[in-house]
């Protein structure tokens, strides 16, 4: 089974994070489409610039930077996430995803199971095999 | 597996037996203590026994109780368009977003699959999440303009790299049928003008093959051929006796199919001027002027599979005897009936090849008995990767499709049902003309270049 849950951002945001559940969420950069010689709080990215710490884009590029005081924001769209059966593989198309939750420790255990029962059969065949050698 | 809603059942039928009153006769459910006259909810238990946990990723897997919530909180990173360093000659827009889709999959069936875009597939497959997701076998439907709409089934996960970031991962895909049949490079010329050849007798020398025998043969051109011109053999005289009931057409480049004169005889002698010894300089192998190159990275059949031009625009010359396959006229580049957002999905991937032990031509960018890989969006399987281990060791490792496979799995159909032959991209590499093939009972063999086999190609998605 494959859930797709699409969160609708109020903006445009080039950089920060929201919350899948509740939709809060956090803008850490900013965005202009022509630099013009605007003081910067700190790191940025250009369009046709590397960033250096002691650099500034070229006038006229296209760049985002990081806000000295992030804003805050609210999506539509957030919904409850339960776990589904089994081994919980999720990602998103925008960047790192964070998921928090409570282990099935009866899943673990099983895990622990078979993994031990593994090393048991490794063991024993090289047993019989040096027996045998 | 726990579950917070079928948690509660089982604990009340534990009660049952367990000398905990039910809650109709006098249990109470108390969150705050345990006592014979109450008793924790499931979702208290849980949060007792279960630990939590927290993990970060682009892709991150976990095994958490069914059904409890869990919390997921996104990072958008600042991202930009294109590769590389970005610069005034190196434009690279930033990348904003207004929408952020999450996905969440657990391995229970598959279903889902069918509905998402090629561009989800990719995403899946880009942020690793593949082999959690995509099960070696499962079939995607592939539109093509010519040959229909077609199953192409999960080869492997992470088996070739991305030739543009060695990191990034891909998944192999490859057509389950046969999408018709190809040439896989056409006969090649026996001679090529590097400057201008007058009219008059010439003669050369070969070693021979199969029924031509060795020896030193003549003919006359009437009209000269111009440098870049070229000298083909005449039709299809392997299996017809002796080289002299050969004939020869004289070409005026490698890409024109007018002669400037046809059927000039050959005959055995060494009259006039010596052009050399067949597999030498200007004069080619004597096993590709009948039969073609089994030269897999300048063959026809590689620049079919990854172009996207019409009919009569898909192949140009490789190397000075190369010559026009059968199919350069009417038929359009693979790509050509894909569907955009398909290719769009597909990445070039780095693909290893193996040469022949016998020959390549002069300006061949092969060099013979080695190894070597291209860099395609499409291509053919090797040998090894679809479980035969014999022949060339290209570097190409056994695909987790074929891990097992027995001669039946390897049998592929055509549109009509019927089992059919289809190319390998490795060669025989005892010869300068043979690539392998699959046969129709699933077992391996060598066919000739200049034959038409089925076509079953593959590619990645990443």
């Amino acid at each position: 089974m494959l859930k797709k849950s699409t969160i609708t951002l109020p903006q445009t945001i080039y950089g920060g994070t929201v919350d899948a559940v509740t939709g809060a969420g956090v803008q850490e950069w900013a965005h202009i489409d022509s630099y013009n010689g605007e003081a910067l709080p700190g790191e940025w990215i250009s369009d046709r610039d590397v960033y250096a710490p002691d650099a500034t884009p070229t006038i006229g590029a296209e760049i985002a930077y990081k806000l000295a005081t992030p804003t805050a924001f609210h999506a539509t769209g957030g919904q409850s996430l339960p776990a589904l059966p089994g081994t919980n593989t999720v990602y998103t198309d925008a960047g790192v995803v964070t998921v928090s939750g409570l282990s099935d420790t009866v899943e673990t255990f099983n895990a622990l199971e078979n993994r031990i029962a593994a090393l048991e059969e490794a063991a024993a065949a090289l047993e019989e095999a040096a027996i045998s050698g | 597996m726990l579950d917070v809603e079928t948690l509660g059942a089982a604990l009340k039928l534990a009660k049952k037996g367990g000398g905990v009153e039910e809650g109709g006769s006098g249990a109470v459910i108390d969150d705050s203590k345990i006592s014979s006259s109450t008793t924790w909810s499931s979702q208290k238990i849980v949060d007792t026994l279960c630990p939590p946990f927290t993990v970060s990723g682009a892709t991150v897997q976990c095994t958490p109780v069914a059904n409890y919530p869990l919390g997921v909180q996104v990072e958008i990173t600042p991202t930009q368009e294109g590769t590389g360093d970005p610069s005034p000659e190196n434009i690279r827009p930033i990348v904003g977003r207004n929408i952020i889709r999450i996905y969440q999959h657990a391995p229970d069936n598959t279903d889902d699959l069918d509905g998402l875009s090629w561009r989800e597939i990719q995403n899946i497959v880009r942020r690793g999440a593949g082999p959690a997701i995509i099960p070696i076998g499962y079939q995607f439907m592939v539109n093509h303009g010519v040959y229909g709409t077609q199953p192409w089934a999960v080869l492997g996960h992470n088996v070739h790299k991305n030739a543009h970031n060695t990191d990034s991962p891909t998944m192999l895909i490859g057509a389950v049928p046969v999408l018709g049949t190809l040439q896989f490079d056409a006969p090649e010329a026996i001679y090529y003008a590097e400057s201008q050849l007058a009219a008059g007798t010439y003669h050369f020398t070969t070693d021979g093959y199969d029924m031509w025998a060795a020896g030193t043969y003549q003919f006359t051109l009437t009209q000269a051929v111009p440098a870049g011109g070229q000298i083909v053999l005449n039709g299809y005289y392997a299996h017809q006796g002796a080289f002299t009931n050969a004939k020869i057409n004289t070409y005026a480049s490698r890409t024109t199919t007018t002669p400037i004169e046809s059927n000039v005889a050959i005959i055995a002698g060494s009259a006039g001027t010596n052009l050399g010894t067949t597999g030498a300089g200007n004069l080619n192998h004597i096993q590709r002027i009948s039969y073609g190159s089994n030269n897999y990275k300048e063959s026809a059949m590689r620049q079919f599979l990854n172009s996207a031009s019409p009919a009569g625009s898909v192949w140009t010359p490789q190397t000075k005897f190369d010559r026009l396959p059968s199919w350069a006229s009417n038929t359009a580049g693979f790509m050509n009936g894909l569907d955009d957002d398909f290719i769009a999905a597909v990445c070039e991937t780095t693909v290893p090849c193996g040469s022949n032990n016998v020959y390549e031509a002069p300006d061949s960018t092969v060099t013979k008995g080695g190894i070597y890989s291209v860099n395609d969006k499409f291509f053919l399987l090797s040998n090894r990767e679809i479980g035969f281990m014999s022949d060339i060791d290209d570097g190409s490792t056994l695909l987790p499709f074929y891990d097992g496979a027995t001669n039946a799995d390897r049998i592929k159909y055509n549109a009509s049902g019927v089992a059919a032959r289809w190319w390998e991209r490795t060669l025989d590499s005892g010869s300068a003309k043979s690539v392998l093939i699959v046969l129709m009972d699933g077992t391996l063999d060598s066919y000739n270049v200049r034959n038409d086999h089925g076509l079953a190609p593959a590619c990645n998605i990443g």
